[in-house]
């Protein structure tokens, strides 16, 4: 074999066997982090707040709108959220600093207590609703965040789905 | 491509409802690959890749009581996966496509793309280069698809919701794009 590569003389590599090769290289060079799998198992065993579940029903950077950016299509992020007791929206603002805060409007209106928790369950914010269901959480942190609502006329606080902010 | 039977995810899903870590680690280990796969299909960064995949598994870990139907899970994950993508994507305001070499930086995680490439044999370089000159599309088709899961490749069902296309469709779009990675590595062996 004088000059020729030795893969001259393979047949054609099959779909199945170019998919392993190529799976096998990527996960050679892009493998999947231990250590988010580690994160993973260990959120199991972080405390569960007794709480309903408010799910994340629209997210307006979740949409499958159109990637062109329209001027003026700089809106802030709207959040909503739905539980069997409530209701929750949310505007996140941007300041030029970057920081930005929360508005939130739960339905139905009413005075409570709403707290904003991080990824280990650690309460990094919070403030109280007036009687009209408003409020506003000054520079929450960036990451992965929920909301716990606690409103005075409710027997059980409410969590949202987590969230990714930033 | 061989799909998995996911009969076994029903008392998987319910025993991790029910408090199960065993369990609970099961389902990660699963789907942690797949998870990550989807975010690079979409070119986020390392450290986006990773707040996605961690915002998917707390997403799923209060959802778990509530899941209709646990057959249907790997398309859940999938589906949330994508759409908080997409979100970081709107964030990023980022859009154009990347060239070869930062794909590559991406992907190995280095600053320096030659350093990446020199761990590579021939072989597998000439497999990189082709497979970054695919379109974005088939890229995105192919990163999906081709990641391992601990006992055989992810379903189409996790793919399809990952990709946003119907099941049936993956199987000969999976065909050209494989077809065309082929083409690129013929041509470029022919040089």
């Amino acid at each position: 074999m004088d000059g020729q590569n030795v893969e001259d003389a393979l047949p054609p590599e099959s779909d199945d066997a170019l998919a392993a090769r190529l799976g096998a290289l990527l996960e050679r060079l892009d493998p999947a982090p231990g250590l988010l799998a580690a994160t993973a198992r260990d959120a199991f065993g972080l405390t569960r707040l007794d709480a309903d579940l408010a799910e994340l029903a629209f997210d307006s950077w979740q949409e499958e709108a159109s990637v062109a950016l329209r001027a003026g299509d700089e809106g802030p992020r709207q959040l909503t959220f739905e539980g069997p007791a409530l209701r929750l929206d949310v505007e996140v603002g941007t300041t030029t600093a970057g920081a930005g805060s929360l508005r939130g409007q739960v339905i139905p209106r009413g005075r409570g207590h709403v707290e904003i928790h991080d990824a280990t369950g650690s309460r990094r914010g919070g403030t109280e609703i007036d009687a009209a269901g408003r409020f506003v959480l000054e520079r929450p942190p960036t990451g992965t965040v929920r909301l716990v609502c606690t409103p005075e006329a409710a027997a059980t606080p409410t969590a949202t789905d987590w969230v990714v902010l930033g | 491509m061989a799909e998995r039977a996911g009969g076994d995810l029903r008392p998987l899903v319910h025993a991790a409802a029910a408090g199960d870590q065993g369990s609970w680690n099961e389902i990660v280990e699963r789907f942690h690959r797949l998870l990550w796969a989807i975010c690079r299909a979409y070119r986020l960064s390392s450290a986006d890749s990773a707040d996605v995949c961690q915002v998917t598994w707390l997403r799923l870990l209060e959802n778990l009581g509530r899941i209709q139907d646990p057959e249907r899970l790997p398309g859940w994950l999938s589906t949330t996966c994508r759409r908080e993508c997409q979100a970081v994507l709107r964030r990023a305001r980022r859009s154009e496509p990347i060239g070869a070499d930062d794909y590559l930086d991406r992907l190995a995680g280095n600053t320096n793309g030659a350093d990446a490439r020199a761990i590579l044999s021939d072989r597998d370089r000439q497999l990189w280069d082709a497979f970054a000159r695919l379109n974005e599309r088939c890229q995105r088709v192919l990163r999906v698809l081709v990641v391992d899961a601990e006992d055989g490749p992810p379903s189409y069902a996790a793919a399809a919701a990952t990709l946003g296309m119907p099941a049936g469709a993956l199987g000969p779009t999976r065909g050209r794009c494989l077809s065309r990675l082929r083409r690129m590595l013929e041509e470029a062996a022919a040089r």
